[in-house]
């Protein structure tokens, strides 16, 4: 029997509310949300000495925030071996080990789903969900163990990084910005069994945050990767400090500095505006996207025409975000990235308002920087919570190796 | 009403968008609801204003910041620049206008909206065509626009499960080939004819009318009253000429008016078949026009028609569909009508030879009447 009209327009009411209320979090202007960070104990009275790692606070809504500042200087124990991969791989299976049955079914996942690799998102986790296991649900234990994986996985900047985009979550929760923003909503996924040799990806990622790092026999492709923060100033938060993105922020910046006013003009991508980054999520489409400018339509300056100084500040800002990941383990992909005969095919280009100048503080600023393999862009938005401030979109590609080229 | 649920699919549809789909919160994105279905091809277009100043400051005036402000006129050029169709033979349409302006606010972001509509030419291959669409997207490179189906046909046999995006224009990817979803005359029948029977139970009034009718229809009026109990064989042979004529009565206004013959506006007809219900009701109660039943049924079967037609006129087929949705809708009236009569009858027929129907029948009566009392005032207001 079909549905009578009334309950139509009741489902239509039903789904309307449920997906406002989703949408609530994202709402620059609410201001009634003052009372979630009470529920999220952890995420304001964390006043530094608070040192069990991970209280959850009794919270039964599974989701709590996680004390960021205990992690930034765990160490990795055992799993400390002679290449970073094998101590990945190590902190990897500590991991594994410490889990239930439905927690593993949650880490582990089949390599060969390739819509399941491509699902990520800059948005929070409540908006798009995420692969893998729920950092703020795990218990203590378990929790150490996976922030290990984060560090094994990373450099030592990368990692500090990610614990900024995670913290600032929490900070923009402290902000009034709804439960939607918590260090506890990141996610960690495998795809395939983390190995030395063999071939598996490792997914992780939250709001502002997508790590998708492939590793093929050895080789690590971290790409697609996503970052964002908002402050993209520095914040603090428990008596730690952090500015995830500036320096990524500052190195580009420093790169169009340098420019004279014409190579600045010509840099310019006249007849485009940029509200957030070209190349976004890939939202679960399984293959790698093939919407780059091509031809005609990749512009900017050529890095090869720059001075070699000039040369010099691109290359420290395409290394702002190589130098997230352990050298010997991307070294492979990233040394092609600046070499003289990729400069000679490698564009940086800006947009947002030409009087303005490259001005990070105004919101559609835009740089990039377009090699024949990489991609970088950095995106100036208006906050969402921080609404009198601009905040990063960022995306690292590569053209041809996203996800190992492996989907 | 259904104009309302329209209304809401549409806003889920897009709020779902602002929180699945967009690619980031403050960078709004479009919607363009596709309606296949009519003679014309029928755009509804969702813009966000602060999106679409960035794309083209000269549709707002200058000395304003208010987005609300933006210059119809103009816009009406900007759209018709900005968003064509070819046919599957290559001929190109432009818009035959650009209407139904309106500026809505949503999650804080505002949005203009409008319609295009593309007439269909002759040898117009329905099997598909192409929309090149940049309004935005010509500028703002990062833009996202998401297209769909907007179609009550269409949402009817969806609206219980998502309603899907048929497709994203972006960067690069200006052309989207629409093809609309083929909906065969068999499900179209099924469709309407579960939806007339939906229509008939979930319409109040029209079962309080029926039953009004039927009340009496056990019994014999004599000296202005009702009286004796007729034979079962009278009683079904009553009963069924009101309801052969009623149902002749609204089958022929549903066609005439759904077909384009004839027109009622919606408040008076609406405020008749509450009348129905009251005289039937009072007939219930005292013989008015106990030898004249079946031709009292047939005129508010007019009336009723009308109310039916009403709903139909809100589902928009094209002619050829509308034949099969028509047959099908009065079916599906007709079924849970016969449903009814089946079910109330025989049970009438035993209560008229007790001695309390006629309390029965009063009471029923009266409340119907107070009921229909109710909707005359309601729908006259």
């Amino acid at each position: 029997m079909k549905l009578s009209k009334k309950v139509w327009q009741s489902l239509a009411v039903l789904a309307l509310l449920a997906n406002l209320a989703a949408c609530g979090d994202s709402d620059s202007s609410s201001s009634s949300d003052t009372d979630t960070s009470t529920s999220d104990s952890s995420g304001t009275d964390n006043s530094g000495t608070d040192n069990s790692g991970s209280d959850n606070s009794g919270s039964s809504s599974s989701s709590g925030s996680i004390s960021v500042s205990d992690f930034s200087d765990i160490s990795l124990g055992d799993c400390e071996l002679d290449t970073s991969l094998e101590s990945l791989v190590c902190a990897a299976n500590a991991l594994i080990d410490t889990l239930d049955e439905d927690e593993l079914a949650d880490l582990q996942l089949d390599y060969s789903d390739s819509e399941a690799r491509t699902v990520w998102s800059n948005l929070p986790t409540g908006n798009v969900s995420r692969n893998g296991i729920e950092l703020g649900a795990l218990d203590d234990e378990s929790l150490e163990a996976a922030m290990m994986v984060a560090k094994a996985a990373l450099s030592d900047d990368g990692y500090q990084d990610f614990l900024g985009v995670i913290a600032a979550d929490d900070y923009l929760n402290e902000l009034g910005g709804g439960s939607a923003y918590s260090s506890g909503k990141y996610y960690l996924a495998f795809f395939g069994d983390p190995d030395v040799s063999g071939d598996w990806m490792l997914q992780l990622g939250g709001h502002h945050l997508a790590y998708n790092i492939t590793y093929l026999n050895g080789d690590g492709y971290p790409v697609p990767n996503h970052i964002g923060t908002e402050p993209k100033v520095s914040f603090e938060l428990d008596s730690a400090s952090y500015a995830p993105l500036a320096d990524e922020g500052d190195a580009l910046v420093a790169m169009f500095d340098s420019l004279s006013e014409s190579e600045l003009e010509e840099a310019y991508l006249s007849g485009e505006s940029y509200s957030d980054v070209l190349m976004g999520p890939d939202n679960g489409s399984g293959t790698l996207p093939t919407d780059y400018p091509t031809g005609d339509n990749r512009k900017g300056i050529l890095v090869s025409s720059l001075t070699q100084d000039q040369q010099a500040l691109v290359t420290a800002a395409i290394e702002q975000w190589i130098n997230d990941y352990p050298e010997e383990v991307v070294e492979n992909l990233t040394l092609s990235y600046v070499t003289s005969s990729a400069y000679a095919d490698t564009y940086i280009a800006w947009a947002g308002t030409e009087s303005a100048g490259v001005d990070v503080d105004v919101a559609g600023t835009y740089m990039r920087i377009d090699g024949p393999n990489l991609w970088i862009e950095v995106a100036c938005q208006n906050g969402v919570i921080i609404s009198d401030e601009t905040h990063y979109h960022t995306m690292f590609r590569d053209k041809s190796w996203d996800y190992g080229n492996n989907l | 009403m259904k104009a309302v649920i329209n209304l809401l699919f549409g806003l889920t549809f897009l709020v779902s968008l602002f929180c699945t789909k967009a690619f980031a919160h403050s960078a709004s994105t479009s919607s363009v609801f596709i309606d296949t279905h009519k003679p014309q091809i029928e755009l509804e277009i969702y813009l966000p204003l602060d999106q679409l100043r960035l794309a083209d400051e000269s549709l707002f005036p200058s000395q304003s910041d208010d987005l609300k402000q933006v210059n119809f006129s103009a816009l009406q050029d900007y759209m018709q620049t900005h968003v064509s169709i070819t046919t599957q033979n290559s001929q190109p349409l432009t818009a035959q206008k650009v209407d139904d302006f309106a500026i809505h606010e949503f999650d804080n972001v505002l949005f203009m909206v409008m319609k295009m509509q593309f007439i269909k030419p002759d040898n117009f291959d329905t099997s598909g065509f192409s929309l090149h669409y940049n309004a935005i997207l010509h500028r703002v490179v990062t833009h996202k626009i998401y297209v769909s189906y907007r179609n009550d046909m269409h949402e009817v046999l969806k609206a219980s499960q998502d309603i899907a995006t048929i497709g994203l224009i972006r960067y690069q990817r200006e052309t989207l080939f629409i093809e609309p979803e083929k909906i065969t005359a068999w499900s179209q029948f099924k469709l309407m004819f579960v939806n007339g029977m939906s229509h008939i139970a979930a319409g109040i009034d029209h079962l309080l009318f029926l039953l009004c009718l039927i009340l009496p229809a056990p019994l014999v009026s004599a000296n202005k009253r009702w009286q004796s109990v007729a034979p079962v064989r009278q009683c079904v042979m009553s009963v069924a000429k009101i309801v052969t004529f009623f149902t002749l009565g609204h089958s022929l206004t549903l066609a005439l008016t759904t077909l384009g013959y004839i027109s009622f506006p919606v408040k008076p007809i609406e405020i008749l078949v509450a009348a129905s219900i009251l005289v039937s009701a009072l007939n219930a109660i005292r013989p008015i026009f106990s030898q004249s039943a079946m031709w009292i049924a047939f005129i508010f079967g007019l009336i009723h028609g009308q109310a039916f037609a009403i709903e139909m006129s809100h589902m928009g087929f094209d002619t050829q569909a509308i034949i099969v949705a028509l047959v099908a809708f009065n079916l599906g009236i007709e079924t849970v009508q016969l449903l009814i009569v089946i079910c109330v009858v025989p049970v009438l027929a035993m209560l008229a030879r007790t001695y309390f129907y006629s309390a029965i029948r009063i009471t029923l009566s009266v409340l119907a009447m107070a009921a229909a009392s109710y909707w005359i005032i309601e729908r006259s207001m």
